[in-house]
């Protein structure tokens, strides 16, 4: 339990190759930024400096242009309750993830046939007080057979914790860059 | 498998397990044995053999059998979990964590696993870490035992009003279980309440009650006569808690004490302690020794909450490693008669506890306020001659009386039940101190309750003093940040310093005359 080699996500929000060079190669790159419109040059800069660095890369929030640009995959955050991407034809080994808070938004994930679902927030961050805790996220993950990635106030700190609750995945925007 | 042979295999394991309940243990190892020779290499038949092997207390050879699995590629859950248990009765933390460990990555819902790792954790007093195995097992099955786990859990850790919400829970689904009752009672105020008062009473009336149930309820009701400061009636159901509750142990046998006592004096009597032995003067060690509810729960707390130490609450260390080894008196005989002293014999002892107060906290000194390790002191002074030892003093009918009037768990407590042997103990327990005292002299501090409540800041300096600790405030405040404490005095442990319990034995006399004799 202990010792399992964690499989983690990194959130970025622009391409910073230091910070991408101290990622290992496992770490699956996510490109999420809502405040800009898509930038497709980026996303391809981004796209082949990971192939390089041996990272998988998806995209938030864009499933159509994550199969455009022949990405790895995509996330679909947990205010994204479409589901015409079930009628899309998906490369093979396409990663689709998803992100929810609560029972509802985890049914509607499953409904839209992600593999792992991103479960937040975990802890307390600094942008959001209130956080599900200890006890009602694993009783959330409880709900569903997907596959749940620890996300919300992950850091160095709280690995051990996160993995004696039994979870070996985990997202985060900050503790990665350390 | 063929069909054939799987409906073997199934009647036989159902043979097996009717013996194994039967507790015919040897029975069960042979049958289980017979089977495996017959190429059936089912890990439940290794549990079998192991768990016998553990109910006969032959660890080693429990032990032996869940390897023997493992290597047969008999990778199961259960294998590393009833291995782990073996490792953990054998006082090998370390081994037993990983073998938990190894459960869960096998099959992460692996409650009994879940429930030992917070078991192990619980006993290394990481209380924090415990609370996410319970709760995780809580998640899978909501059983009597789990709850009870998670509600022990959570008054280690102050959560009173996490606690309460479990025990409504436990009330609801098992309404004649009146081990909620007594739980409750501990960190519940009656003074102005009455409501639950008055649901025990009622409760009493229940004629299908058991003696642990009935026992269970008379406790919880003194403790709310006694809130309410009725002393007449808190002294009536002490009594009857008491006298309900030795009757379930049907075959104490208080000689084994008595000889305990006098193993101790007998051994030591002559023994050099200035002689070197297993010691590299490193040894971070804290010992509060004394008798239970003589304020060893409010010293903790005191010197707990110091930046350089960490509270182990009762270690079952020291008690557990002297009681496994010197269970007969040939072991310890042979123990003392072996030379040289630092014989492989010793050093592995030295090794094993050493190791074990290492998993508490790596760097940090330990305080351990196992009360009964004052049976221990020759052992301490001889493995640890840098450790310290605190012996807690308290009016001695004070101490009797807390004694008596609360619920102590397990059948070597029994002595806490009767007014006879409780006074035969506590003469035993003082007899011994003696003896240290006279044998040991400064080696251990004597720390007044009375004085320490009385002149609390100068009382924390010595004892500081005396652990080489510089003095912190946090030691005077160690209410605001309290650290973990699973023991009866849980809920005053949060609390400031009060003089409430001082003399409170006076007010009982007339009802309980035995205080009178101690």
């Amino acid at each position: 339990m202990h010792n399992k080699i964690l499989n983690k996500y990194n959130f970025i929000k622009e391409f910073d190759q230091s910070h991408l060079d101290k990622q290992d190669k496992k770490t699956i790159i996510i490109f999420r930024n809502y405040n800009q419109p898509i930038d497709e040059e980026l996303i391809l800069t981004i796209k082949n400096y990971c192939k390089k660095k041996g990272n998988k890369f998806l995209i938030s929030n864009n499933i159509k242009l994550a199969i455009k640009l022949n990405l790895d995959g995509a996330y679909i955050p947990s205010f994204n309750k479409d589901k015409k991407h079930l009628s899309y034809s998906f490369k093979k080994n396409f990663i689709l993830l998803g992100s929810a808070h609560n029972i509802f938004e985890i049914k509607i994930k499953e409904n839209q046939n992600i593999s792992k679902i991103f479960l937040s927030p975990l802890f307390k961050t600094a942008k959001k007080k209130e956080n599900l805790g200890m006890y009602k996220f694993m009783k959330l993950a409880k709900e569903t057979k997907k596959t749940v990635v620890c996300l919300g106030g992950v850091n160095k700190n709280n690995i051990k914790k996160i993995q004696m609750m039994g979870f070996d995945n985990i997202g985060s925007i900050t503790m990665l860059n350390n | 498998m063929n069909i054939n042979k799987i409906n073997f295999l199934k009647n036989e394991l159902d043979k097996i397990n009717i013996h194994f309940k039967k507790k015919n243990y040897l029975k069960v190892i042979k049958k289980s044995e017979t089977l495996l020779k017959n190429n059936l290499n089912q890990h439940i038949i290794y549990n079998y053999i192991g768990l016998s092997y553990v109910e006969l207390n032959n660890l080693d050879s429990a032990r032996k059998i869940f390897f023997k699995a493992i290597e047969n590629d008999n990778l199961h859950a259960s294998i590393f979990c009833n291995l782990g248990i073996v490792h953990k009765n054998l006082f090998l933390f370390s081994a037993a964590e990983k073998n938990f460990q190894k459960a869960l990555e096998l099959n992460k819902d692996h409650i009994q696993s879940l429930i030992n790792l917070g078991h192990l954790k619980s006993s290394l007093n990481h209380t924090k870490e415990a609370e996410i195995f319970y709760q995780r097992a809580y998640l899978i099955n909501k059983s009597e035992e789990i709850l009870t786990y998670v509600i022990l859990n959570h008054f280690a850790n102050s959560k009173f009003s996490d606690a309460k919400r479990i025990i409504e829970e436990f009330k609801y689904k098992f309404p004649n279980n009146t081990k909620v009752d007594h739980f409750f009672s501990r960190v519940h105020n009656y003074k102005n309440d009455t409501g639950h008062l008055n649901e025990m009473l009622e409760k009493t009336n229940n004629k299908n009650l058991s003696p642990e149930d009935n026992s269970n309820l008379y406790f919880a009701i003194a403790k709310a006569y006694s809130d309410q400061n009725q002393i007449k009636e808190s002294a009536e159901f002490i009594i009857k808690a008491n006298e309900t509750k030795f009757q379930t142990f049907e075959q104490y046998d208080f000689l084994n004490e008595e000889n305990q006592f006098k193993q101790m004096k007998e051994y030591f009597k002559n023994f050099n302690f200035n002689k070197s032995y297993q010691s590299d003067n490193d040894d971070k060690l804290i010992f509060i020794v004394g008798l239970p509810r003589s304020g060893t729960t409010l010293l903790h707390q005191i010197i707990g909450a110091h930046s350089n130490v960490f509270a182990a609450d009762e270690s079952v260390i020291l008690e557990g490693v002297f009681n496994t080894k010197f269970k007969n008196t040939t072991a310890i005989k042979q123990f003392f008669n072996l030379e040289p002293i630092d014989s492989k014999n010793k050093s592995d002892l030295y090794n094993l506890i050493k190791q074990n107060y290492k998993m508490h906290h790596p760097n940090k000194i330990v305080l351990d306020k196992m009360p009964f390790n004052f049976k221990w002191i020759g052992f301490i002074k001889m493995f640890f001659p840098n450790a310290k030892i605190i012996h807690c003093n308290r009016n001695v009918q004070d101490t009797a009386l807390s004694i008596y009037k609360n619920l102590f768990e397990g059948p070597t407590m029994a002595w806490t039940n009767s007014p006879y042997y409780l006074t035969k103990y506590i003469h035993l327990y003082q007899d011994l101190m003696n003896f240290w005292k006279n044998k040991l002299g400064d080696f251990i501090y004597e720390s007044n309750y009375e004085t320490l409540v009385n002149n609390q800041i100068e009382e924390t300096k010595n004892i500081l003093n005396y652990c080489n600790l510089n003095f912190e405030d946090s030691c005077v405040n160690f209410y605001e940040n309290s650290s973990p404490t699973k023991t009866i005095s849980v809920a005053q442990a949060r609390n400031r310093i009060h003089k409430d319990s001082v003399s409170l034995g006076k007010k009982y006399l007339e009802y309980l005359p035995f205080l009178k004799q101690i």
